[in-house]
């Protein structure tokens, strides 16, 4: 059986030969600018790079658009379920199904420290700060009436020793001054007396199906900020998180190359010099709010946090599906134009903007997963483990979090991936359809006119002639 | 803590590269018609018409259209003569020799080829039947 090298080789090679019949000569490059080209498992990184190569700019933002509207309800509906699932195994590992007295409604309650839960120092930022309008949705005037748990936490902590409900599910007090064993900064969690006899899988799902997971403007934001470290320079954010923030993201990519085979090797997490080395460099732009282009020489590309609030503006202001899709499109293009401010070469712009849609579709999945280790979802998690395994059980970070959750976040990357790798590989079908159709009425063409050509050859019409026709096939 | 179990996932496996690839390349497997024979009376007299092979010709006329190709044409002044074009030549004549001197055509005439035959009868007279072959015929040729 061919190795995925020879076969991404063999379908280049095809692209190749049907372009030879459609426009002549060859005009596709099999050349180190597509980094697919490896033995590497990451489909969404071969299926960019063959759309690059078959249609280019315009066909990548429109997947981008199809990505983040059409198909984002689908994967919150996905990760919902598998939520629910691993929800499940973990209640499954204890003895007894229901609610522990002490979390019910009169009981003293599960204490959290803040920390615990928010490893990526999300409730640090104000939800009515530049970048927290960038990264919390539905920001209330009063946050703790907003339908995002992120947005409703941030309210909870600013009111110390209030209590406040979340959908009739639980209620939660913040407390900054610990007192005996409870540490300082804690969150003090019951559930409602609805669930005081219901078991703790009915509070789970209740409070996965109460959460909202995924917003568009937040996915790109977060993807934005990931590649040019658009919000995390603004809001000052450390080397050592965006270290942190690196070394998450270095996960994601070697469970998502790593997707053929059905374990996940240790390997994943543990890097080599070089890879914390890229990660440190990753950091280091990225305070710098830049990501580097390479072309003769490097030349830093940023993308501002302007354009980004522009975008989140106009798409929170858009009512229907053409507006939103209108609104991302030209929040797309604005940002493409911003990112090839530095270039001087107007011969390299189309590339450089090609590349800058590239990659979001390559780091979609780590936007997204950034939002599965944000406190909305860590919390369900966190008491699950507490309640299983006793108070002290807890994830000393995100990488803890993910090596202890592995197969979830690998089966929550491959629902994710799935989706985008189905819209992708539509619109390259597509594309090779219409290809592999053209070079079939050329191929036909050609034959009828070499049979032409040989007839007449044989009635004796001369040669000249005859390759005057032939010779412009 | 929960022993971590693979879950089970929904629908359409499109998880492997292996198993994407298989789809991408299967879109370009078209069935293709074969071609049809040409007329037999007409390769019979027009096959005589033709000239035959040139190498000289062939590579003369592959040069002639290398500045399709974006290729330079004839010597460049600054590198001396074109040895891309002696090269063709030369690829050109040891192909075209190759085919000329070494190449065997195999013709097979099928059974059932309907035939006419013409004897002599019993009072001298000439007799036509009417039949066909029954087993395949053989035939080697060489091409020129």
């Amino acid at each position: 059986m061919s190795s995925p090298v020879d076969k991404k080789k063999k379908v280049f090679g095809k692209i190749a030969a049907a372009k030879t019949l459609t426009e002549g000569l060859p005009q596709l490059k099999l050349s180190s600018s597509f980094e697919s080209i490896n033995n590497g498992g990451n489909s969404i990184s071969f299926l960019s790079d063959l759309i690059k190569s078959l249609i280019g700019y315009e066909a990548l933002v429109s997947s981008v658009i199809d990505i983040l509207t059409n198909s984002l309800t689908k994967i919150e509906k996905e990760v919902k379920n598998a939520l629910k699932v691993e929800l499940k195994t973990i209640v499954s590992c204890g003895v007894d199904p229901q609610l522990p007295s002490w979390i019910q409604s009169t009981g003293a309650g599960i204490n959290i420290e803040v920390s615990k839960i928010d490893f990526l120092d999300i409730l640090r930022i104000d939800p009515n700060s530049i970048g927290g309008r960038l990264l919390y949705s539905d920001i209330t005037p009063d946050l703790t009436e907003s339908t995002d748990f992120n947005t409703f936490l941030y309210g909870v902590i600013q009111d110390d020793g209030v209590t406040y409900n979340w959908n009739g599910i639980f209620t939660i007090t913040f407390n900054s001054q610990g007192v005996g064993t409870i540490p300082n900064n804690t969150l003090t969690i019951n559930s409602t007396i609805t669930y005081d006899n219901k078991t703790l899988t009915d509070l789970n799902n209740d409070f996965i199906n109460s959460l909202t997971l995924f917003k568009t403007d937040n996915i790109l934001n977060q993807v934005m900020d990931i590649i040019y470290g658009s919000i995390s320079s603004t809001i000052g954010k450390s080397i050592k998180q965006l270290e942190n923030e690196a070394k998450i993201n270095g996960i994601v990519d070697k469970m998502v190359n790593n997707f053929n085979d059905n374990a996940i090797p240790d390997s994943a997490f543990s890097f080599t010099n070089d890879e914390t080395y890229k990660q440190q460099l990753d950091a280091t732009n990225r305070n710098l709010g830049i990501a580097t282009v390479n072309l003769s020489t490097q030349i830093p590309s940023t993308v501002p946090i302007t354009s980004l609030t522009d975008f989140t503006d106009n798409l929170l202001t858009s009512t229907t599906s053409t507006e939103k899709k209108e609104a991302i499109s030209n929040g797309l293009n604005n940002m493409a134009t911003n990112s090839v401010s530095n270039i001087r070469n107007s011969v390299d712009i189309p590339s450089v903007k090609l590349n800058f849609i590239q990659q979001i579709i390559n780091n979609i999945i780590k936007g997204i997963i950034s939002t599965v280790l944000s406190p909305k979802v860590i919390f369900s998690f966190i008491i699950n483990y507490k309640i299983i395994y006793g108070e002290t059980a807890t994830f000393t970070d995100a990488v803890d979090f993910i090596k202890k959750n592995k197969n979830l976040m690998n089966n929550i990357m491959k629902r994710i991936s799935e989706e985008i790798i189905r819209i992708l590989l539509a619109v390259a079908l597509k594309e090779i359809e219409r290809l592999v159709a053209q070079a079939v009425i050329k191929k036909q063409k050609e034959k009828a006119t070499l049979k032409l050509a040989q007839l007449q050859t044989l009635i004796g019409v001369p040669i000249d002639t005859i390759k005057r026709i032939t010779d412009n096939l | 803590m929960a022993e971590n179990k693979p879950i089970q996932s929904s629908g359409f496996n499109l998880r492997s590269i292996n198993g994407i690839l298989n789809i991408i390349l299967s879109a370009f497997s078209v069935p293709e018609t074969p071609s049809e024979p040409l007329p037999p009376p007409l390769i019979m007299t027009g096959a005589k018409l033709r000239s035959g092979m040139s190498s000289q010709g062939l590579a003369a006329d592959i040069i002639s259209r290398q500045s399709d190709a974006g290729r330079v044409v004839g010597d460049v002044f600054a590198d001396g003569p074109n040895v891309e074009e002696a090269m063709e030549l030369i690829r050109v004549q040891q192909i075209v020799n190759m085919i000329l001197n070494e190449a065997k055509v195999d013709v097979v005439i099928p059974p059932g080829v309907a035939v006419k035959t013409v004897g002599i009868g019993n009072l001298g007279a000439p007799v036509i039947s009417q039949g066909a072959t029954v087993a395949m015929a053989i035939g080697d040729g060489i091409i020129r």
